[in-house]
């Protein structure tokens, strides 16, 4: 993590590079591995923005799998479902690529989940 | 550029551009576009990036310079990265394949050698760690035949990098280290870096972050 920590700083400092999406994401993940949800959204959405502004299709989908990851962990998956809907339907190829299965994988277990969860007005 | 001030880098490739421009260079104007395409790529403005690859038109007959690596003679060597991170894998892959043929026919093993190290990237991001192998081999094979060790171990930390990426930790993790000396020490320190951390990163997508 230190050194994760210093590569982001130093991109920062030298005013971006196309690694820090990905930079970001990577310590948003390990936030989230270590209990930090908080912070692991805040670099998650951060990366997601950079990417956004870079125009990097691939990273986006990268940082929104990891995002829904996130929110499905604290049961509140609906805002990420359809930012990674939205995502996954902008690629018109790589659907047999290893970033889309699993962005794909992942739709199709939060839609499943959604259907066998009760409503809240019926709670 | 190697420093990481990308900003800089790119501003220099403006100032390039112009001055080219102004002297009506047709050389200096050709390698403007693939100093702008790079710098673009490195601060993230991708489609800037791919606007001047797409415009890009080396003169071959120009580039004369046998000696060591030269961007002009591979001019497609970039545009599977920059086609993966727009989000067009399956092109990414077919631009990748392109560079190959296009450093074969080059007939200078530096070439060939950076042209394998960079296509394995595009391969590791699409999750094709037989290919990425597949590579590491050929490139240890090839780099070896012409003594070049630096790219050997980079072949060797290409390895590495599959291995963590197939679960084994450790044994990658060791590799990868223990070589990064060698390929650092013999002016590869930037490709070897940003090729392994990047084939390193695996799809973390994939795993339970909650």
């Amino acid at each position: 993590m230190t050194a994760l920590d210093d590569t982001i700083a130093i991109a920062n400092a030298n005013g971006g590079s196309l690694d820090l999406p990905e930079l970001l994401r990577t310590r948003g993940t390990l936030l989230a591995q270590a209990g930090d949800a908080a912070a692991a959204e805040e670099n998650l959405r951060s990366s997601l923005a950079l990417a956004r502004s870079h125009s990097a299709l691939s990273l986006q989908l990268r940082t929104t799998t990891s995002l829904a990851r996130l929110k499905i962990g604290q049961g509140d998956p609906a805002e990420a479902h359809a930012t990674l809907a939205e995502t996954y339907g902008r690629f018109t190829e790589g659907f047999d690529t290893a970033d889309l299965r699993a962005a794909k994988g992942l739709l199709s277990e939060m839609s499943a989940a959604s259907i066998s969860m009760p409503k809240l007005s019926s709670a | 550029m190697r420093a990481g001030k990308f900003r800089d880098t790119l501003a220099l490739a403006e100032r390039a551009w112009t001055v080219a421009e102004e002297i009506a260079d047709p050389v200096g104007l050709s390698a403007a576009h693939r100093l702008l395409s790079t710098s673009h790529r490195l601060v993230g403005n991708q489609p800037e990036a791919l606007s001047h690859l797409e415009t890009w038109q080396p003169r071959p007959s120009h580039i004369t310079d046998t000696s060591a690596f030269n961007a002009g003679r591979v001019p497609r060597i970039g545009r599977g990265r920059v086609l993966w991170l727009l989000g067009f894998p399956d092109q990414a892959v077919e631009a990748a394949r392109k560079a190959d043929e296009e450093a074969a026919s080059v007939q200078s093993p530096v070439p060939v050698c950076i042209v394998t190290i960079w296509g394995a990237n595009v391969f590791g991001w699409i999750g094709d760690w037989d290919t990425v192998e597949e590579r590491a081999d050929r490139l240890i094979a090839y780099a070896s035949k012409y003594s070049l060790a630096p790219h050997v171990a980079v072949g060797h930390g290409m390895k590495g990098a599959v291995l963590i990426n197939r679960g084994e930790i450790e044994p990658g993790v060791e590799i990868v280290t223990g070589v990064a000396g060698e390929a650092e020490g013999g002016s590869l320190r930037t490709l070897y870096r940003r090729v392994v951390s990047g084939l390193g990163r695996r799809p973390w997508s994939e795993r339970p972050t909650g």
